[in-house]
């Protein structure tokens, strides 16, 4: 027969483990919806970024002197896997679908015989991608001490990548995020960003209206508005990448934190059973005892 | 009256405006311009400087300070994208010294010379705006 006590102080453990998952959750909550108010408050400017962007595209394409920001240097020996995760765990499967995908392309694209370099954004993909690609991980960059990420932080990554492209470091760069699409539901997304993505990011996101075909003045030249404008694209990608991820931590871990809560309760359900039951048996116990005590006087 | 256009005005964490303004002075790379309803299309970027917004004949114009960015004139309207903006009013001069510190450390840091003159033209820029406030 189990011992009472211990019943006892397994119970208390339960109940403090739900007070405790069920306070973060409600933290989530209230964290998710400014995460989802500065994703939100982000994308006029990537929207008009990705007119403009759309717009120069069209003009620069067919130039032979376009920047290798945007067609590659014409290579893709070496990639750069950007890994972007949460600095923090308790968040259910938010980060390992993340790595989980950056893993599975990484073990393609070694197979076709290419060479990886992985950085990471966020502690946790670091410490789930070091045993295995200990060799691959060039940098660990953590935002953990920042309260929201702003775009200043975003900017200084993304310097790092294009210095680390320009010194011919790497030749493809994809960014590993998961997109938020519900408090349910988060993508994690492989998005190439650099060379330029076209088809995909700017033309197939466009919606239905047919674009009006003007030529447009440039100052200083086309190609120098786009070689000034491809980094800003390029910050901006991340940024949102970031954004994203914020508010898909938070949802993941609400919901996360909202099974936690349920299965501790019903965890204490069924210790509040045993432990009444247990009760009533040394009670029953006790009193037969005492009556076939009785009877033998 | 003049005729009024169609605005806006955003920065990569918010939309700072979007209204229908009469005129608007933008600081392009290649020297500051103004655009009125009916502007050419053309694309710009732009240099550390103020940009005045002129909302109609009666009102007073307001000043922001941009930091770079891109100005996209169309037959929609203007578009301004801004990476950093802040009212005129609100800018310090301890900013502008901080920027100036930061160019000044990418000088130092990069070792291609088109980077580098690009900084230092960044740094006389502001210079130049410290001198106008």
């Amino acid at each position: 027969m189990p011992n009472l006590k211990e019943l006892k102080s397994r119970q208390t453990s339960v109940k403090a483990t739900q007070k405790i998952t069920r306070a973060m959750q409600m933290v989530a909550a209230a964290k998710l919806k400014r995460a989802q108010d500065h994703a939100q408050s982000a994308r006029p400017y990537a929207d008009r970024m990705a007119d403009v962007m759309d717009n120069l595209v069209s003009s620069v394409k067919d130039s032979t002197n376009a920047p290798a920001l945007m067609i590659g240097n014409g290579k893709s020996d070496t990639h750069l896997l950007i890994v972007a995760t949460s600095d923090r765990g308790l968040c259910g499967a938010f980060n390992s679908n993340i790595v989980k995908k950056a893993k599975l392309d990484a073990k393609l694209l070694k197979e076709e015989g290419k060479k990886i370099k992985i950085l990471c954004i966020g502690k946790k993909g670091f410490d789930l991608l070091k045993r295995q690609h200990a060799d691959d991980i060039i940098d660990m960059i953590s935002l953990k001490h920042l309260k929201y990420i702003g775009y200043s932080d975003a900017e200084d990554i993304g310097k790092k990548v294009i210095r680390m492209f320009d010194s011919e470091e790497f030749d493809v760069c994809t960014l590993y995020f998961a997109k938020f699409k519900s408090v349910m539901e988060q993508v994690p997304v492989g998005q190439k960003i650099i060379p330029l993505q076209i088809e995909e990011s700017f033309i197939a996101e466009g919606d239905e209206v047919k674009k009006e075909n003007v030529i447009y003045d440039y100052e200083p030249e086309e190609t120098e508005v786009m070689e000034a404008l491809l980094p800003l694209n390029i910050n901006m990608q991340l940024f949102q990448a970031l954004l994203e991820n914020a508010a898909s931590e938070q949802g993941s871990r609400m919901s996360a934190m909202d099974n936690a809560t349920r299965n501790a309760g019903d965890m204490i359900e069924k210790l509040t059973l045993l432990y009444n039951r247990t009760r009533q048996a040394i009670i029953t116990k006790e009193l037969i005892e005492i009556i076939s005590g009785a009877e033998a006087i | 009256m003049t005729e009024k256009f169609i605005f806006e005005f955003v920065s990569p964490e918010n939309l700072i405006l979007s209204k229908e303004v009469q005129e608007v002075i933008v600081p392009g790379s290649e020297g500051a311009f103004t655009v009125l309803s009916g502007h050419a299309p053309v694309i710009s970027s732009l240099k550390p400087g103020i940009l005045t917004i002129v909302e109609d004949d009666n009102a007073n114009s307001v000043d922001y300070f941009v930091l770079g960015g891109f100005a996209d004139v169309s037959s929609k309207g203007l578009t301004i994208l801004a990476e950093n903006a802040i009212l005129r009013d609100e800018l310090s001069n301890g900013f502008l010294d901080e920027m100036i510190k930061n160019s000044e450390a990418e000088i130092i840091a990069s070792d291609n010379d088109i980077t580098k003159r690009r900084f230092q033209e960044k740094v006389d820029q502001l210079k130049e705006i410290q001198n106008i406030l």
